[in-house]
């Protein structure tokens, strides 16, 4: 991974990175819940006219906010007019748990479609059994609280006020909420400002072109280094997974191999769904495995250029591949860290020059909340045993 | 101005609409809920700038009238400047005019002549919408988000075309969402046929008659309640109802309802009543003042109309933070029935003291279990409220012994069959009847109580169990006696037997198990001595009550062998058991 890549997509990843710097800076300043919340999930992107994302600034968050924008495109039939702002915070429309809300913004200039902002920030509280979320005992994901499938609360411009009432009617933190999607979608205004801007500096063709150079030099740098991967068994069984509702032990195998210079990571052999909110969508899953990778290229630009080198076998009714009704609010904490340290493994066996897992570790670990979940007490559980809600 | 008979036309004409509105939903929609329970109301209103009113309605759930005005009220206040043709708004929150979230209304705005003249509504108990517990009843809620989805007033439709992003989000929060857009537009449709049936009546009488009449039925319905209060004597009368619990740890909360009648005016104040409570049997205004009107309605002459022309003319005073006008975020889901039948029987025990040869029970005491999962059959996920264990309420009143399955406040549901219910859930029935000696005694008898035992059948159950009416049951009047006390047993019949005292939440109940139920009837009005010996006859004969109890409960002696009537021996009978 030692190539350079050209001076001209040095400047268009630079400007780019500086406009969600920009972003990222703006929302963690101005976050009214930023006490309450796991400020790690903070994601700011910007994608190509075709829904790529060519820059994210946090990397962990690529395979997430590429899936959420293709879910949001496809609720609207591709098409978002100018001045549309779509939200969603659902784990199943491409995203992760509930806590997570994506907005996205389509960029035009001179009415021609350049480009999308994209900004993810976590929701304070969206209803359900526990102030946050968090419900280990949740049978199911309305349990956890409110799904909200891709909705556009601007619509040309113009606020939709009556879906963003109801967007508030079902938090316990309304205030919170209200503020932090005003700030958003500045921040994303600023966004559509800040890539119209750049775009003027080329021709749309040329900044067009710029971009999918970018895109396919991400992929083609990844393909190289990944004929230097050697995995040699590539097989990992990772020690059990706890949940507060089953006394089941749940575990994640991982086999990794390479096939035709691309990786692919198979967990076909982990535990079916549990009970409780350790499930993990597919997108969970494989943004936790794609981690690890992330932390041996460390001069790679992160977009998805990259997703295409990798790929991921989840089966439906595995604890990695959650689908409708489960739920799945721990699942950005774990089965995560156990997925990334399971990949973390197979990268050291294979020696290759990385030391990831303090990277792996913050980004996965639980966070500090300022609110109490309360687990089942059994040996094992994470969490306090106080008398169930 | 309107002669009457062309204002009875143009008022029966619109509740022509609402009942073809009513047959519309029957028809079309998709759960049971509503093809079979009919647990839906139709209603026509009229919005003169500053009050939403009620001027037609089809026969419906006596709960939902009054809450109904409240809802279109919250719907017209939120989007009065920014209603347009085609456009159809819906609402479920408690707090927004509502009862509990289970109530959805839906309202399209029908415009004359480039105004908006009247408004056609639906509104419906819908069968899931998210929440932890399916259906909503979580008697672990401790706040009103641990229950459901809240839906403030929003378009579902603008100028005509469906807001898809807002449907699919609703959608997403329902366990079976296919079941739920049918239902949707079966009370989509039933809004656009009234739009186009009041069109042609505006068209026919113009808007300046149909106003008019619609004035006159208002006015006709005010002077008729008040001539009949005025019939009623002066006084401030007072009553209390008391629940068994909040299925949180609070027991015996009490209702307070003072009502004076003062010549043709009439309050209700509810001052007095218990805080409102950590559990969700908070009732929202709409309704506590729903059954006010239930309890109202029941000592009224059958043929004064109910609409806004009654309800204006009771005040209903309900202090903020009680369990009859509870703050959000109060839960309430459970409120329909207990605390709101609390306040109906409150209400209808203080009107007793000024007519009580009108008063019966408009209370529940209901046992609730809503019961969801997985049906391999179908390959898909069920929803369903059991009405086995909560059939019977109905009390004795004067000159009719308590009838049927469901009470007064419930007439316009059907129960569902066991048939269809086996057909449709995976569920077996094993018993289903009437018990005998349960008839609460009085001159006229309460219903007998209910037993039910259902088996889960090839899949796991989940239950949502929430008991009333055990400790505290359903009350007599005029010196009959109180219904019997409920019961609930999970796992009956096994060494897992286990009697549900208040609530049990997330049960699961695999295949085989079977929870058997007796729910409590209503009671008796008048002396049970003051019964005609031969209507106790008929009970021994139709096996409602044994012969020792004929003769301990009513002093009437049958002979078992002829089971002939002695009447000799009854009015002994009856005389010693007078001293």
């Amino acid at each position: 991974m030692a190539a350079i890549a050209k001076p001209q997509q040095q400047s268009l990843q630079s400007s780019l990175a500086a406009i969600t710097a920009r972003m990222r800076s703006t929302i963690l300043r101005a976050l009214t819940s930023r006490a309450l919340v796991d400020r790690r999930h903070v994601t700011c992107a910007i994608a190509s006219a075709d829904a790529k994302i060519v820059q994210v600034d946090n990397p962990a968050r690529l395979v997430v906010t590429d899936a959420v924008l293709h879910a949001v495109l496809a609720a609207f039939d591709g098409k978002l007019s100018d001045g549309d702002v779509v939200l969603t915070n659902d784990p199943f429309s491409g995203g992760t748990h509930l806590q997570d809300a994506t907005l996205v913004t389509p960029i035009f200039l001179r009415k021609k479609l350049v480009g999308y902002g994209i900004a993810q920030v976590p929701l304070a509280d969206i209803g359900g059994q526990s102030l946050g979320g968090y419900y280990p005992f949740a049978l199911e994901i309305w349990a956890e609280g409110v799904r909200v499938t891709p909705v556009k609360f601007y619509r040309g411009r113009q606020i939709q006020r009556d879906a963003l009432t109801m967007l508030l009617l079902n938090s316990r933190l309304p205030h919170l909420i209200e503020k932090d999607v005003e700030i958003v979608v500045g921040v994303l205004n600023q966004c559509k400002t800040d890539v119209k801007s750049l775009v003027t500096q080329y021709t749309t063709a040329d900044y067009t072109r710029e971009v999918q150079d970018l895109l396919a030099d991400t992929e083609a740098q990844a393909r190289r280094a990944i004929q230097t991967f050697a995995f040699g068994k590539g097989y990992g069984q990772s020690v059990p997974i706890h949940s507060c509702l089953e006394e089941k032990e749940f575990r994640v195998v991982t086999r990794l191999s390479i096939v035709d210079g691309t990786v692919r990571i198979d967990f076909s052999d982990t535990s079916p769904t549990a009970k409780g909110f350790i499930n993990a969508t597919a997108t969970t899953t494989k943004a936790a495995a794609l981690m690890p990778f992330l932390g041996l290229w460390p001069s790679l630009f992160v977009n998805s250029g990259l997703l295409s080198v990798f790929s991921c076998v989840i089966p439906e009714g595995s604890l990695l591949n959650a689908k409708v009704p489960q739920s799945v609010g721990w699942s950005v904490y774990e089965p995560s860290l156990t997925v990334a340290y399971g990949i973390d493994a197979h990268i050291q066996q294979a020696q290759l020059a990385y030391v990831s897992v303090p990277q792996v570790t913050n980004t996965f670990s639980p966070p500090a909340l300022p609110f109490m979940i309360t687990g089942c007490g059994r040996p094992g559980c994470p969490f306090p045993s106080l008398p169930r809600a | 101005m309107v002669d009457r008979i062309t204002a009875l036309v143009v008022k029966d004409s619109l509740e022509a609409i609402s009942e073809e509105m009513s047959k519309t939903v029957e028809r079309t929609a998709v759960h049971p809920l509503f093809n079979e329970v009919h647990d839906y109301s139709t209603g026509v209103f009229f919005y003169d700038g500053s009050n939403v009113r009620l001027v037609a309605r089809a026969t419906a759930i006596p709960v939902h009238i009054f809450a109904s005005i409240l809802s279109v009220e919250a719907l017209m206040n939120t989007f009065r400047d920014d209603l347009h043709e085609g456009d159809i708004v819906m609402l479920n929150d408690p707090y927004y005019g509502g009862t509990h979230h289970a109530d959805w209304t839906v309202m399209k705005p029908v415009f004359f002549e480039g105004k908006p003249v009247l408004f056609p509504s639906v509104r419906a108990h819908m069968a899931d919408f998210g929440g932890p517990v399916a259906g909503g009843y979580n008697p672990e809620a401790k706040d009103i988000w641990q229950e459901a989805l809240r839906i403030p007033p929003i378009k579902l439709f603008e100028k005509g075309v469906l807001r898809h992003d807002i449907l699919e989000w609703i959608l997403a929060n329902s366990r079976i969402p296919n079941v739920l857009r049918g239902d949707l537009a079966a009370m989509f449709g039933a809004c656009n046929l009234a739009e186009q049936r009041i069109r042609a009546l505006f068209t026919k009488y113009g808007g300046e008659v149909v106003n008019e009449s619609i004035e006159y039925t208002l006015d006709y319905a005010e002077k008729r309640f008040r001539a009949e209060v005025a019939k009623w004597p002066d006084g401030v009368y007072e009553a209390t109802s008391t629940l068994d619990h909040d299925s949180q740890g609070t027991h015996d909360l009490q209702v307070k309802a003072t009502v004076t009648i003062n010549g043709s005016d009439l309050s209700v104040d509810f001052a007095g009543s218990s805080p409102e409570t950590p559990g969700f049997v908070n009732s929202p205004f709409g309704n506590t003042a729903s059954w006010v009107f239930t309890a109202l309605c029941a000592v009224l002459p059958e043929d004064i109309p109910v609409n806004s022309g009654v309800f204006r003319a009771v005040k209903i005073t309900a202090p903020e933070g009680t369990v009859v006008n509870p703050l959000p975020p109060a839960p309430c889901m459970f409120s329909t029935v207990v605390i709101g039948g609390d306040v109906g029987t409150a209400t209808m025990r203080a009107l007793a003291q000024a007519v009580p040869e009108k008063a019966g029970a408009v209370s529940l005491n209901y046992c609730l279990c809503t019961t969801y999962g997985h049906d391999s059959r179908y390959n898909s996920m069920f929803v369903t409220i059991e009405y086995g264990n909560t059939l019977v309420a109905a009390s004795g009143t004067r000159g009719c012994d308590g009838w049927g399955g469901w009470p007064a406040p419930m007439c316009g549901l059907i129960y569902s069959t066991v048939e269809m219910s086996e057909i449709q859930f995976p569920f077996r029935y094993h018993q289903y009847e009437y018990v005998s000696d349960t008839a609460a005694p009085g001159q006229w008898r309460g219903v007998p109580g209910f037993a039910m035992k259902r088996e889960s059948v090839r899949d796991t159950s989940i239950l949502n169990v929430a008991l009333t009416g055990v400790r505290h049951t359903s009350p007599g009047f005029a010196g009959g006696k109180d219904g019997a006390s409920s019961r609930y047993v999970l796992n009956w019949g096994t060494d897992h037997e286990e009697e549900v005292l208040e609530s049990a939440a997330n049960r699961p109940s695999p295949p085989g198990t079977i929870i058997a139920t007796f729910k409590g009837g209503g009671g008796g009005w008048g002396d049970p001595f003051a019964r005609d010996p031969h209507k106790v006859l008929d009970d021994v004969l139709d096996e409602h009550v044994s012969i020792e109890q004929a003769e301990k409960q009513y002093g009437v002696v049958i002979d078992q062998h002829t089971l002939k009537l002695d009447i000799e021996e009854t009015i002994r009978c009856r005389a010693r058991m007078a001293k």
